[in-house]
């Protein structure tokens, strides 16, 4: 009987052998001599569909797909035309039905066209406008910027020209009406359903075309379909470089490039217009160390968003680095703490600044990010021009705190080990809240102030709450301290939402309570003026005005580690992060 | 038996009925809509506008309505007898939160809805100025709003405190703040009463969110993803074969491994082999699949450790051809399966082969077997024929209970391997609160999971017929 079993036993092995055997046979080694750019992605972009996604995934494929009216130049964030022939400059019209409203002329470049070979027209602009204010298209966040726009009027004569009409005098309104990709109508609409209802009508939420929207069954046919998985995920055409090939769930998706794409012919004009790869194939790989083992053997060729230790680590390998470009372009947001100036004990700026003077972000820097971080002294990008460079970033320096503290009349006068102070005829004492974030390295930051703070008599209680207690208190402005990070913008940077007075609201985003006339003032110079010296001098002084007021304790931007191989002559930029593949020149 | 498959088909439909039920319930009780996924920023709305919280809440609106939120959520509604019955058409969901918070301090709905209502007309009155830049009406909106956001006695009383006090200094809105403060006054006629907590039933009728969900899938329309618009069967399609390929695999390999093992451990009981296959199989059963599989990826995927541990392909389905269908894919990508099955079949060698053992020197140890010995059966004929068939339930009822498992899919696995299951699937669903799909997933599930419990009985009585299937 055991002899029957011995051969079976021998059979599984031999059959295990086998499978082994068969890997190694069916395995090749990857070397990918053609010019695809392998990139990871750590999940599906929600759609491809610009005026409706909102993973910022999709943003980074949409942009190889679509071709908006002007970009932002990495090189040096300025905008650039990319389907219009030049950057316009905003006229007041003088009279007529727009009069006192401002004007921007446009003309589409001769040589875009569509994938058909139809040329590009203001025809598509107003669709993709239209598409945008259309009630029932989700595309609220595009509405909510969009809606600087009252009308786009087309050239009786030419329909690559046209002006669009804007109301507001806003320094990123140039900007704002051109930076979005155009859709092809033919493609998105071929019943031409939108052309009976009037792009201002829609804008201006005019009753009867609101009625209309919502009855007329070609219209709810168009939005219904401009939803479906037709565009959004199966025939997503655009005027850009690449064209979706395929999409497959939750594995791969990928670009080829167009073999007679428009843009080539102006890429000697600008660089913008590069596009070098055959074909970018974003594969989808949730797990980091899964990502990492890919890279290393050759099955993907970038990789961003690199966990900090693995990064180190790699970077430190020779190995690796005869392999593999190591690249930390700093992230384009900030962390920070947010003090609220409305609370008494907080008012006065020179006990933020003691609380500035407590935080140990070199520390944190260096021991909690592996170094894969930068200071900021205010909440512009330390790599942006007009960043004040000559503020130093406030030291840990826990004296300095304690004379900052005592000139502003905090003293331990009741010997109980918490200072205090006379404030409207009471005593209070030096005991304030900060609501931390539940990530491990907001935790930290925030004992480590507590533990600071506990030394100079400040006694600082820190909560967690989750997630949506976390944002009504933030709301009510029902904290002290909050700890938080915010994004900055590409291009130009607007500092109405968090600091001007008006958005100390509880949806506004000015947590701190921060502002008065003076700054207010700047910041409406920032936002208006059209000239650049002057808006630079007043980005220079608001800086200042909140490095002396420290309404944020300001932080740091972390960095992202990215992996490139060296395949390729890669791009990077300090200004704008990301690894920008359609740069990428194969090596000899 | 027709009668018995007849009667069980029919158990399906309160069955379905019930975990439908119960996954609308649950999508109530989870924090956190659908319609926050289609919005940006409350504060985008603010960079050209004054009236930014309130074109939020519009737009916050007009898509819960695109989503069909704005209807109730079942034929009927048990609340408390003191909140409308139409609470669900406030939105967002914030506000609602507040205003039902505030009423509950107060002890009357009427009352918290009344002065929203009023500091809502307030700051509207105060927009105009507020726009023209009018630093008195800024400071006067900015109050009310936070106002907006009270939701204790005190605070509320204190902030009104504040805003009666700009009125005055600023001498603007002070008929409307007396109005408001009178209005609050009357809290004292509702506070301490608690009456209106008493709960009532009220009949919602057929135009009901569940109704019309309910509806939709009875005529075989499981609707549409709500975050990229897929039918929603179609992800889910492509998820299962995905898992099923994976699973059933790694099934088959656990079958084909454990039950030889386990009877050839029986049969030779106390052996050497015996105690060595115990040892490595628990080995095996005590490490974490998701550790085992990192070690697997870290070690035997790349040339980092020597050419010679370069065994896999780097994980994830890395050889699918789009351009072939699924089955004819086998053929370039099971060398990417290879490391997902063996990880997934090497923990559960342990169940499988110990239940097969034991149950194997069961019967061994019963008359029959001990009679057919002494009739001179034996080899294979006395193991397979004789007393393999009596010792198999164990594994017929681990492999009807594996069904559930196999369908939901590992998603640690798929995570870890890049394998595009049921199990990313569904926690990609979850997490981006696409409840057509997580429905879609359940109901699928639930309907294929009762249709192998079913299966399993029938074998259990076509290969028992003591079993009587009643």
């Amino acid at each position: 009987m055991r002899s029957c079993f011995h051969r079976e036993i021998h059979y599984i092995l031999l059959a295990c052998l086998g499978i082994f055997l068969l890997a190694q046979c069916r395995h090749e080694v990857n070397e990918n001599d053609s010019f695809e750019v392998r990139v990871r992605l750590p999940e599906d972009p929600d759609m491809l569909h610009p005026i409706i996604s909102k993973s910022i995934l999709a943003t980074e494929v949409e942009t190889f797909i679509f071709s908006p009216m002007t970009a932002i130049d990495p090189v040096d964030l300025s905008l650039k035309p990319v389907l219009i022939t030049g950057i316009p400059e905003p006229e007041i019209i003088e009279e007529g039905k727009y009069e006192g409203a401002r004007k921007l002329s446009l003309e589409i470049r001769p040589e875009a066209v569509w994938d058909n070979g139809q040329p590009i027209t203001v025809n598509d602009v107003i669709f993709t406008l239209k598409t945008v204010f259309l009630p029932g298209v989700p595309a609220a966040s595009w509405r909510s910027t969009l809606n600087i726009i009252e009308d786009v009027i087309p050239d009786p004569d030419d329909l690559k020209k046209f002006s669009i009409i804007i109301r507001e005098n806003y320094f990123r309104t140039i900007m704002i009406a051109t930076n979005y990709e155009v859709y092809p109508e033919y493609h998105y609409d071929p019943e031409l359903s939108l052309r009976n209802v009037s792009l201002a009508e829609l804008i201006s939420e005019d009753p009867e075309t609101m009625k209309l929207t919502a009855t007329d069954s070609s219209i709810l046919a168009f939005i219904d379909n401009y939803q479906s998985a037709k565009f959004t995920r199966n025939e997503v055409v655009g005027s850009g470089p690449y064209t979706l090939t395929y999409w497959q769930d939750k594995l791969q998706i990928r670009l080829d490039r167009k073999s007679d794409w428009w843009g080539d012919q102006l890429v000697d004009e600008h660089p913008i217009f590069t596009a070098n790869p055959s074909a970018i194939v974003y594969k989808i790989i949730p797990d980091e160390q899964t990502s990492l083992a890919a890279v290393k053997s050759d099955d993907i060729d970038v990789m961003g968003g690199v966990p900090v230790s693995d990064f180190k680590q790699m970077r430190e390998d020779s190995n690796y680095n005869d392999k593999f470009y190591f690249f930390t372009p700093s992230f384009n947001r900030y962390y920070f703490m947010a003090l609220n100036t409305k609370r008494p004990i907080l008012s006065d700026p020179r006990v933020r600044l003691a609380l500035a003077h407590l935080v140990e972000v070199d520390r944190f820097i260096e021991v909690l990010l592996d170094g894969m971080a930068i200071r900021t002294i205010g909440h512009i990008h330390p790599a942006l021009p007009y960043y004040r460079k000559d503020l130093e970033p406030i030291p840990y320096d826990p004296e300095k705190a304690r004379q900052l503290l005592e000139e502003a009349g905090w003293k331990d006068t009741n010997q109980n080990g918490i200072v205090d102070k006379v404030i409207d005829g009471k005593l209070v004492e030096f005991r304030i809240s900060y609501l931390a974030t539940k990530r491990a390295v907001g935790q930290q930051m925030a004992l480590s102030l507590q533990e600071n703070a506990r030394k100079l008599g400040i006694d600082i209680n820190v909560i967690q709450n989750d997630f949506r207690e976390h944002l009504k208190s933030i709301k009510k402005r029902d904290f002290d301290i909050v700890a938080a990070a915010k994004t900055i913008p590409d291009g130009v940077v607007d500092p109405f939402q968090t600091w001007h007075s008006s958005n100390d609201t509880p949806e506004g985003d000015n947590w701190s309570g921060y502002g008065d006339r003076f700054t207010d003032s700047l910041i409406q110079v920032i936002r208006t003026t059209t000239d650049a010296d002057a808006r630079t001098n007043a980005y220079e002084e608001f800086q200042e005005a909140l490095y002396r007021d420290q309404p944020f304790i300001f932080l740091l931007c972390p960095t992202e580690g990215i992996i490139i191989s060296k395949r390729f002559k890669a791009f990077e930029s300090d200004l704008k992060p990301g690894y920008h593949p359609n740069y990428f020149e194969l090596t000899d | 038996m027709g009668s018995y498959i007849l009667r069980r088909l029919l158990l399906f439909i309160p069955n379905l009925i019930l975990v439908s039920l119960l996954v609308f319930t649950l999508s109530e009780l989870i924090p956190g809509s659908p319609v926050q996924n289609r919005m940006p920023e409350a504060d985008n709305f603010q960079q050209s506008q004054r009236i930014g919280a309130f074109s939020y809440e519009k737009e916050y609106a007009r898509q819960a309505k695109i989503l069909g939120l704005d209807k109730p959520l079942f034929y009927f509604t048990i609340g408390t007898s003191g909140l409308p019955d139409t609470l669900y058409r406030i939105f967002p969901e914030s506000r609602r939160r507040v205003m039902v918070e505030l009423a509950s301090a107060l002890g009357s709905w009427p009352l918290s809805s009344e002065l929203h209502l009023r500091i809502r007309k307030m700051i509207w009155q105060l927009s105009p100025d507020v726009e023209d830049g009018n630093q008195e009406a800024l400071l006067l909106e900015k109050e009310l709003r936070f106002l907006l956001q009270e939701t204790e006695i005190k605070r509320f009383e204190d902030r009104l405190g504040a805003i009666h006090d700009i009125g005055e200094q600023t001498n603007s809105m002070q008929v409307e703040i007396r109005e408001l403060e009178a209005l609050w006054s009357k809290k004292a006629n509702y506070y301490g009463k608690r009456s209106w907590i008493w709960p009532y039933i009220k009949w919602n009728g057929f135009d009901n969110r569940y109704h019309n969900w309910i509806g939709r899938i009875l005529t075989g329309d499981m609707g549409k993803s709500i975050k990229d618009g897929q039918p929603v069967f179609s992800p889910i399609m492509k998820a299962l074969r995905w898992t099923l390929l994976l699973n059933v695999t790694a099934l088959m390999g656990v079958l084909l491994i454990a039950i030889p093992l386990g009877v050839y451990t029986a049969v030779n009981k106390g052996s050497g082999f015996d105690r060595w296959t115990h040892r490595l199989v628990y080995l095996f059963y005590s490490i974490p699949g998701f550790w085992l599989a990192s070690l697997g990826i870290t070690f035997l995927t790349s040339d980092t450790y020597g050419k010679f541990w370069h065994w896999f392909p780097s994980a994830g389905i890395t050889n699918y051809r789009p351009d072939m269908s699924f089955w004819a894919n086998l053929e370039f990508i099971y060398p990417d399966l290879i490391m997902p099955v063996l990880i997934l079949i090497l923990p559960s060698l342990a169940f499988l082969f110990r239940q097969v053992r034991t149950s194997m020197l069961e019967e061994f140890d019963k008359s029959y077997a001990i009679a057919a010995k002494a009739r001179g059966i034996s080899g294979n004929t006395l193991i397979w024929k004789t007393v393999f068939p009596n010792a198999s339930f164990p594994v017929l009822t681990m492999i009807g209970g594996a069904v559930p498992g196999l369908i939901a899919g590992s998603l640690i696995m798929e995570v870890i391997f890049s394998i595009p299951g049921m199990g990313r699937l569904m926690y990609e669903a979850m997490l981006s609160q696409d409840w057509n799909i997580l429905y879609g997933v359940i109901i699928i599930g639930t309907l294929l999971v009762m249709i192998s419990y079913l299966m399993t009985d029938l074998v259990y009585a076509i290969l028992n017929p003591k079993v009587k299937l009643s």
